[in-house]
């Protein structure tokens, strides 16, 4: 069986790309894990998702600075 | 981040995971928008559930979920990630809309918000079928190998002589409509705005508030991909039917809107209306007026703040019913709480466009885009509609400012008072809304 067809296809993914959006989706399954053990904490759990999406917009910002810099070299890099 | 993203290059773009993903400038400002907002709703959903007793988690679980497809679908360059992604959103929102289960207004919202979303998503992947079965025609000149990949499908399209292009075979045009027509449905453009008023209302205000912003924009921001990108080719044909659709929409949304007293059917409608400058602005854009689409976006974060504003204010009032939120229940509201209240009057002015607030601003650049374009039909239809939703907005700004109560003081709704880290997220609305109004150079 040769793979190599997907792995040409494969070669283009970029996960950091999507960072912030990985971190939605894998936060919004360990939210749901730690409303398990903590059922009672619901605020916290809700100002727990608060912060990650502000940490979802950090990591956004963390990865196109190296891509901007990458891509034109830009002062701040 | 801004600056981030101000600091990339004018055409940067990057197309990754086998070209299904395309990060732009413009993808960038919108993943940006999409997340903001979810932070806000995310604030305005803790608010609304303390205030009605009883936060409940699982709401943000999903809204995270919605908002990170939200993200992937204005990046989309491929109809099947497309389709994906909307209907990961789509099935986050039938659940959200009905989520205070116990509530049959909000059942029914569901039940309304699933029937329509199914009708709109079978709109969408049948236009999808009719552009891939005519795009993989190898009787037809450019047919291509992968006709959901948008630039492949954009090469088709332009490809033909001048007897018979394929931008006017009849299976592609029909293709085309629909696909605009299921994205028209979440943008609330006519005539797919029928379900706007029923499900904002009995949507928990957090969910009426994420449909007003998110599904509205990212429904803008696929129009904008999709007609810059794919159907490029289809321009001239599609901007007529999009000048009546701008025209239906204005009128349709500000002359339903004046009837109501309900604040979310309000808010709702004028959002349709809202959805009509937009597309007034997107027209002139067609038309060679390149320096309105920043304006497009600048329109979108002062729609999305003053709501945002509005929403936060309606989640202190302590109505037995979230959907039974009159406009009389406001009366006196700035006696009652004078930050509430002036945050109330303050995002209802920008909403309607008074200066100098950042809806004025808004506006007026469209309106000037609208000029230099020559669209004098589309444009005296937006200035009625603006003079029409004044009588609105102002019906409410009056009540919350002037208005006594008519019965008793037990009878009116009590407000709960707004704690502190809220007063800092309405400050930061309503400074927003001020500074890009008096300085929008800063956008």
């Amino acid at each position: 069986m040769d793979l190599s067809h997907l792995q040409v296809i494969t070669d283009t993914n970029q996960w950091g790309a999507l960072l912030p959006e990985i971190l939605l989706g894998v936060g919004a399954v360990l939210l749901l894990v730690l409303e398990l053990f903590m059922p009672k904490r619901k605020v916290c759990i809700f100002r727990l998702a608060i912060a990650l999406q502000f940490f979802g917009s950090w990591a956004f910002g963390v990865y196109y600075r190296r891509a901007a810099c990458r891509i034109s070299e830009l002062d701040f890099c | 981040m801004v600056y981030i993203i101000a600091g990339r290059p004018a055409g940067f773009q990057s197309l990754i995971f086998a070209e299904t993903v395309r990060q732009t400038l413009l993808s960038d400002f919108a993943r940006v928008f999409l997340l903001t907002a979810s932070i806000l709703v995310s604030h305005l959903a803790l608010v609304f559930f303390r205030v009605r007793g009883g936060v409940k988690v699982e709401f943000v679980h999903i809204q995270l979920v919605v908002t990170a497809a939200f993200m992937i679908l204005v990046q989309s360059h491929n109809f099947i990630l497309l389709f994906v992604a909307l209907e990961t959103v789509a099935i986050g929102f039938y659940i959200l809309v009905a989520f205070t289960r116990k509530n049959v207004a909000s059942l029914e919202a569901g039940i309304k918000y699933l029937v329509m979303g199914a009708f709109s998503s079978a709109l969408l992947l049948f236009g999808i079928v009719l552009l891939f079965g005519a795009a993989s025609n190898p009787m037809l000149v450019g047919a291509t190998g992968n006709p959901l990949d948008f630039s492949q499908l954009n090469a088709f399209l332009t490809a033909g002589d001048e007897l018979f292009s394929n931008a006017q075979n009849p299976l592609v045009l029909t293709g085309v409509v629909l696909v605009l027509a299921g994205i028209a449905f979440k943008m609330g453009a006519f005539p797919f705005q029928f379900w706007i008023p029923d499900v904002y209302q009995g949507a928990p205000s957090p969910v009426t508030a994420f449909l007003a912003v998110s599904s509205k924009a990212s429904g803008f921001f696929l129009f904008y991909i999709l007609l810059t990108g794919p159907f490029m080719a289809l321009q001239a044909f599609l901007y007529p039917i999009l000048a009546v659709v701008a025209i239906a929409t204005l009128l349709f949304g500000n002359t339903a809107a004046l009837a109501q007293s309900n604040v979310k059917r309000v808010m709702g409608l004028s959002g349709v209306a809202h959805a009509g400058i937009l597309l007034v602005g997107f027209l002139a854009a067609l038309r060679g007026v390149d320096w309105v689409l920043p304006v497009l976006f600048f329109y979108m974060i002062v729609y999305a703040v003053a709501s945002f504003t509005v929403f936060q204010v309606m989640g202190h009032m302590q109505s037995e019913s979230d959907e039974q939120l009159e406009i009389e229940d406001f009366n006196n509201l700035l006696e009652r709480n004078t930050f509430l209240g002036s945050s109330l009057v303050i995002g209802l002015g920008s909403l309607a466009g008074i200066p100098p607030l950042a809806g004025f601003v808004a506006k007026v650049l469209i309106f000037i885009a609208a000029v230099q374009a020559e669209l004098y039909v589309i444009l005296a239809v937006a200035l009625l509609g603006v003079v029409l939703s004044i009588y609105y907005y102002f019906g409410w700004m009056r009540a919350a400012v002037f208005k006594r109560p008519i019965f008793d003081q037990e009878t009116e709704i009590s407000i709960h008072a707004p704690s502190l880290g809220t007063k800092l997220f309405l400050a930061v609305l309503l400074a927003a809304t001020l500074v890009l109004g008096l300085y929008p150079a800063l956008w």
